[in-house]
């Protein structure tokens, strides 16, 4: 499966909008299979337990045939499977362009189609946003056969440019009730704190924040081995520098960082997972996956 | 500086190698982009500038070691303009009228002063010149001195084998010599007469003059050479016999010398003789002492040929026809009569000179006369292992 991916993972296939429909199927497919069965049959089908008739229960919810066997009045209570609507909300700043193997935005592109793959299985709506400083592209959460296929497109057309955006009334964007699950794809690298103010104003009781974190190994272990100048994709702002006499201070240093941000996160009540773009896109998100199921359970 | 296969020079190529090496890691200018840089501290500039100079430092000495292994493999020989000044100077003219202010003049001017003769000493070596103008003069060339002055009595008999061709940068200066006259011989006629022959010798010719006188003088008297002829004939030849004996009697008058005849029949000679004449068909086994003279007609223009060291033959046989014609008395007199030490005597007062048109041909002229050339594959390779252990050296300190 790895290699099929893999072989996928070209840019005349990852610039398409089937192409891509074609990763993120093939990524879901792959690690579901062989799973269990998809529990999402029908809202309310699936029965839990009886509880005893309290006062101002509704009578509806009684059961009366429970009633004529055991002269009980009982309320028959099922789980309640609710829709969620899944928002991928994307960082397209120019640092998303940074390249190992694949760049950070394919990588984001890659993992998005296929979780929004998986929310289309599961009948959520899920819409996307893309933010950097030159465009904020917003796709609307909806239930219909068309929006994968919006979805895919606007994928496709993402490009990394900028900065983050910092203008406040695209905020409010985001600040919407109810209940729904964020996803945010981003290499955290923000502009005094500001990525982390929009995290923080994102992440509300009734909601859940899962925040990918890309990063290259090269990049976290600073193994380039020799004298480079190093170009800020950002800023353009140039340094030189000896890699192999400042490796560990930068390790130590990036080690730091992100375990400030693992726990702000964690104060935050926001799921944090660090990805590391090196790795294949599938294995990342069965991991997590996996790892999630555990937790509901 | 000269190459002795230039063509080798192509490996100079080579050199793509170090540079080709060098440009594609050179790690140094290549841009990384990175997502953020603010964890990137920048390396001090002194440091980086220390690496890049390494770098450079390498490539130069690597380019050198190459540059020098080419020029090593082209055999190269470094070539060089000598300042050295000579005054070569012939054995016994040092004190010349003519040489004097020449040789001081030059020699004040800087001049070093040698002489001629072999390996050119500074000091006086010999008195007297014996050597051969050819081969000092080619010496003399070996030693590529920036000029020279040749003072030389450029007597003819003093070149000798094969000429040399006189380099620009050599002065052939002939010292001339006066006429000069010696006496060769003096022989006692009898009691009252002398035969003297005297020789004349100038820088153009030598002739010799012969005369009979009456007084002494000052010459020296010296007695004829007594030679011995024994004449060996057979009945065949008897014509041929009358016809030498003839030539002998005129010879013996001639020539201020004692020449006795002998004559015998058989076919061995009974005396000891310093000439043996055969006019017979017997061919002589034995070893004999002395010249012989044998008669073997055969068909050469020259009534008297030689075929040994100390053996002629007539080569045809005589008669007044052949004895007019081919001037048998004067050829017999030639071989007969004893004039070695009358030669050796005009040899040694002999003052020919060879004229300096023929010293110097205007065409024969070699034109890097003064130009030293040496081998420079000793030094190349001290550079080499030099260069080779230094660039090691920092090749082991960047690594560190």
């Amino acid at each position: 499966m790895d290699a099929r991916i893999k072989e996928l993972l070209k840019p005349e296939i990852l610039n398409t909008v089937n192409g891509l429909e074609l990763i993120a199927r093939t990524i879901v497919e792959g690690f579901m299979s062989g799973s269990n069965q998809s529990q999402s049959i029908g809202a309310g089908q699936e029965f839990s337990q009886y509880k005893n008739y309290q006062a101002g229960d509704d009578l509806r919810q009684l059961d009366w045939k429970m009633f004529a066997r055991s002269e009980r009045y009982y309320i028959k209570e099922a789980d309640i499977e609710t829709n969620i609507t899944v928002k991928f909300i994307l960082d397209a700043s120019h640092s998303m362009a940074y390249v190992e193997g694949l760049s950070k935005i394919q990588y984001a592109k890659v993992m998005t189609a296929a979780l929004a793959y998986l929310a289309r299985k599961q009948s959520d709506t899920f819409g996307l946003f893309t933010v950097n400083d030159k465009n904020v592209s917003v796709l609307l959460p909806r239930f219909e056969q068309q929006q994968f296929i919006r979805f895919l497109n606007e994928l496709v057309h993402l490009e990394s440019l900028g900065r983050w955006d910092q203008r406040e009334e695209t905020k409010r964007l985001f600040d919407r009730q109810g209940k729904e699950m964020i996803v945010f794809i981003s290499d955290l690298y923000d502009n005094g704190g500001d990525l982390f103010n929009f995290l923080s104003r994102l992440k509300k009781p009734h909601n859940e924040v899962i925040v990918f974190h890309l990063m290259g190994s090269k990049e976290t272990d600073f193994d380039f081995g020799g004298s480079y100048t190093f170009e800020d994709l950002e800023t353009g702002v140039r340094t030189k520098a000896n890699t192999l006499l400042q490796q560990k201070e930068y390790s130590i240093r990036i080690k730091n960082w992100l375990t400030t941000t693992r726990a702000w996160m964690l104060e935050k009540q926001i799921n944090y997972q660090l990805i590391s773009i090196n790795e294949p896109v599938e294995r990342v998100l069965r991991d997590f996956l996996t790892a999630r199921k555990k937790l509901t359970r | 500086m000269s190459l002795a296969n230039p063509i080798l020079l192509w490996s100079l190529l080579g050199l793509s190698v170090p540079i080709a090496i060098h440009l594609l890691s050179r790690k140094d200018g290549q841009v990384i982009r990175l997502g953020s840089i603010r964890h990137v501290q920048e390396t001090s500039t002194q440091q980086f500038k220390g690496i890049k100079w390494n770098e450079l430092l390498l490539l130069a000495i690597r380019c050198t070691l190459i540059f020098i292994f080419c020029l090593f493999l082209s055999g190269l020989t470094c070539t060089g303009v000598s300042k050295q000044k000579w005054v070569v100077v012939e054995a016994g003219f040092e004190n010349d009228s003519f040489v004097k202010p020449i040789l001081d003049s030059l020699v004040k001017e800087g001049y070093e002063q040698h002489q001629l003769a072999e390996g050119f000493p500074t000091a006086r070596h010999d008195s007297v010149f014996g050597g051969n103008y050819w081969a000092l003069l080619n010496q003399l060339g070996e030693k590529k001195p920036a000029n020279a002055v040749v003072l030389s009595s450029s007597r003819f008999e003093n070149f000798r084998g094969k000429r040399t061709p006189l380099p620009v940068n050599i002065n052939w200066i002939a010292v001339p010599v006066n006429k000069i006259d010696f006496p060769v011989e003096a022989i006692k006629l009898d009691d009252d007469s002398l035969f003297v022959r005297t020789g004349h010798s100038s820088f153009d010719q030598t002739s010799f003059t012969a005369a009979k006188v009456k007084s002494l003088g000052a010459n020296s008297i010296s007695s004829p050479d007594p030679v011995r002829v024994m004449v060996i004939s057979e009945a065949k030849y008897a014509y041929d016999r009358k016809i030498l004996m003839a030539c002998l009697k005129v010879i013996q008058k001639t020539f201020p010398f004692s020449l006795t005849v002998l004559e015998s029949n058989s076919a061995t000679p009974p005396e000891k003789s310093d000439w043996i004449i055969r006019l017979s068909d017997f061919n002589a086994s034995e070893k004999i002492s002395g010249s012989s003279i044998t008669m073997r007609p055969g068909s050469s223009a020259n009534v008297i040929d030689q075929v040994g060291s100390t053996e002629w033959v007539f080569t045809k046989r005589l008669n007044e026809e052949v004895a007019i014609d081919q001037n048998l008395t004067i050829e017999l007199a030639h071989l007969i009569v004893p004039s070695r030490k009358q030669h050796e005597i005009a040899r040694l007062n002999d003052r020919r000179a060879m004229p300096d048109a023929l010293i110097r041909p205007a065409l024969i002229q070699s034109k890097a006369a003064n130009v030293i050339t040496s081998s420079a594959s000793s030094p190349l390779i001290i550079c080499l292992v030099l260069l080779l252990l230094v660039e090691r050296i920092i090749a082991y300190r960047r690594n560190q």
